[in-house]
């Protein structure tokens, strides 16, 4: 069985190997990543309620694949903000996040 | 031409299941050492590429195997000649040529294949540096044997000839690291994430999540912290280590000399006298088996039959053993590999039984899966942080 997460505990995320630019811009130009993700959960919760969102986005998403396309279409307004904070800082807080939840003791196992 | 290559190689005493590069190559694990190029007029070197694996000559140059020229996997089997296999229960992997060939053979094959997809042209020269894990059976999976079949593959650099007809590609095979785990282990890794690194999903859990009323979004990630029993069973070795999540219990690896080759040399006898026949190899018997039209297919079933049963019995009891070891403390006891697909209608009854008194849940991978489990969770571990960790300290410690 799956065990529920409690406070404290840690997810996991990992970006996919064909990750459109769009998001991976967005990733690097937060300062704080985990708390950028929890304002966007807090806003869907407000907005809708508690739900699981894979019952109401659709699989294939217009910005999933090319995000490029989508920021042409936007009369480059995107594409201003992105030039505009992308500079900013590449972000150190990803990385403890992104760790596949392998720890010393799990490579310990394999020697 | 330069290329880094992940490989994920399970050299099975039937089947040779190799990742290259992610494509997977599956070929019957046998190959003969010949004198010269069966070709006596010249081939167009891209017919051959095509199905390469198919139709495999090469010639190796290596510091861990006998020099000269192979056929390798179909071609050798199909060409007549005197072969070279891995004998149930004889040989010791680590020790014989036959893996190692192999697996040159088949890394030099894709490499070539490689460059003609992308340069659409055939080089005389490529080098490929290759990052490695496979496996030893349980029963011979020591310290000092892993660490002489890791040695052998890294001495090089390995000189491969691929013979496209009459043309030669010179292919050097550099082992950067390869790391020999103890043989199912990895098949923890398979469970959770596909080929992408995202948790698997599909029918390879449909059964299971169906039996155990599981939710409906059901995927890898059930498995990421389970204690799981694994039972893969092969031709000459059944393996029984235990997993916890991404952790290997190093206290329960236990392996046994069981399988379905040995139920086929004990069905031979029998089924060659009743079809009147003074003597026929394996093969053909496999051959019967496969094919349910052949008019002694339901020979060959009965005379497997009580065979098998011995074997499964043998495996059921090895189970009953590694369970009482572990306190019943499983969540999960998952069967795969060859020999699960030919014992399935006798073993699964068994088990779900045992299963239901202990109070542990059955995973009994559905044949299309069973055969590549070890290969694709070797392709995975390859893949992954803790050889990227094993790698980085094994560099250090040089």
């Amino acid at each position: 069985m799956k065990k529920p997460k409690k406070p404290g505990d840690n997810i996991s995320i990992k970006t996919k190997k064909n990750e459109s630019p769009l998001i991976v811009d967005w990733i690097n130009c937060q300062t704080n990543l985990m708390d950028s993700i929890r304002y966007l959960i807090e806003n869907e919760v407000a907005a809708n309620g508690i739900r699981n969102l894979q019952n109401h986005i659709p699989a294939e998403r217009a910005f999933s694949t090319n995000g490029d396309s989508l920021i042409a279409n936007n009369n480059g307004l995107i594409a201003n903000f992105r030039n505009a904070e992308l500079p900013a800082t590449k972000v150190e807080s990803l990385t403890p996040n992104e760790d596949d939840d392998i720890d010393d003791e799990d490579i310990d196992s394999w020697i | 031409m330069q290329f880094h290559f992940f490989v994920g190689n399970d050299n099975g005493n039937s089947e040779h299941d190799i990742f290259v590069d992610g494509r997977l190559i599956q070929q019957p694990n046998v190959n003969c050492a010949v004198d010269g190029l069966p070709w006596s007029e010249e081939q167009s070197p891209e017919s051959i590429i095509k199905n390469l694996q198919d139709q495999l000559i090469v010639t190796i140059d290596s510091p861990s195997a006998r020099p000269g020229m192979y056929f390798i996997g179909k071609f050798a089997l199909d060409s007549g000649e005197l072969l070279d296999t891995m004998q149930v229960g004889i040989d010791y992997k680590y020790d014989v040529d036959l893996p190692i060939v192999n697996t040159l053979g088949q890394i030099a094959s894709v490499a070539v294949q490689k460059v003609f997809e992308e340069e659409k042209g055939i080089p005389e020269n490529i080098e490929v540096q290759v990052d490695m894990a496979t496996v030893l059976p349980i029963t011979q999976h020591t310290d000092e044997a892993s660490a002489k079949f890791e040695r052998r593959f890294m001495a090089g650099p390995h000189n491969v000839t691929v013979h496209l007809g009459k043309m030669r590609v010179t292919v050097k095979v550099i082992f950067d690291f390869t790391k020999v785990v103890p043989e199912a282990t990895p098949v923890t890794f398979a469970l959770q994430k596909d080929e992408e690194g995202n948790w698997r999903e599909g029918d390879i859990f449909n059964e299971f999540a169906q039996n155990y009323s599981l939710q409906e979004n059901f995927n890898g990630s059930y498995f990421k912290d389970k204690r799981i029993l694994h039972t893969d069973i092969g031709d000459g070795s059944t393996e029984y280590p235990i997993t916890e999540g991404n952790k290997l219990l190093r206290q329960f690896v236990h392996g046994s000399n069981h399988g379905a080759g040995y139920a086929i040399e004990e069905a031979l006898d029998e089924f060659n006298r009743l079809i009147h026949l003074p003597d026929s190899p394996r093969q053909f018997f496999s051959d019967v088996m496969k094919n349910p039209n052949h008019k002694y297919h339901s020979k060959a079933i009965k005379t497997l039959r009580r065979p098998l049963e011995g074997q499964a019995k043998q495996i059921i009891t090895n189970i009953r053993k590694q369970l009482t070891k572990a306190r019943n403390e499983i969540d999960v006891i998952c069967v795969y590999g060859g020999g699960s697909i030919l014992m399935r209608s006798i073993l699964h009854p068994m088990l779900k039984d045992l299963c239901e008194e202990r109070e542990i849940k059955l995973l009994y991978i559905p044949p299309q899966y069973a055969v590549t489990m070890n290969a694709k969770g070797l392709d995975a571990f390859v893949r992954g942080k803790i050889y990227e960790a094993l790698k980085e300290r094994a560099k250090q410690a040089v």
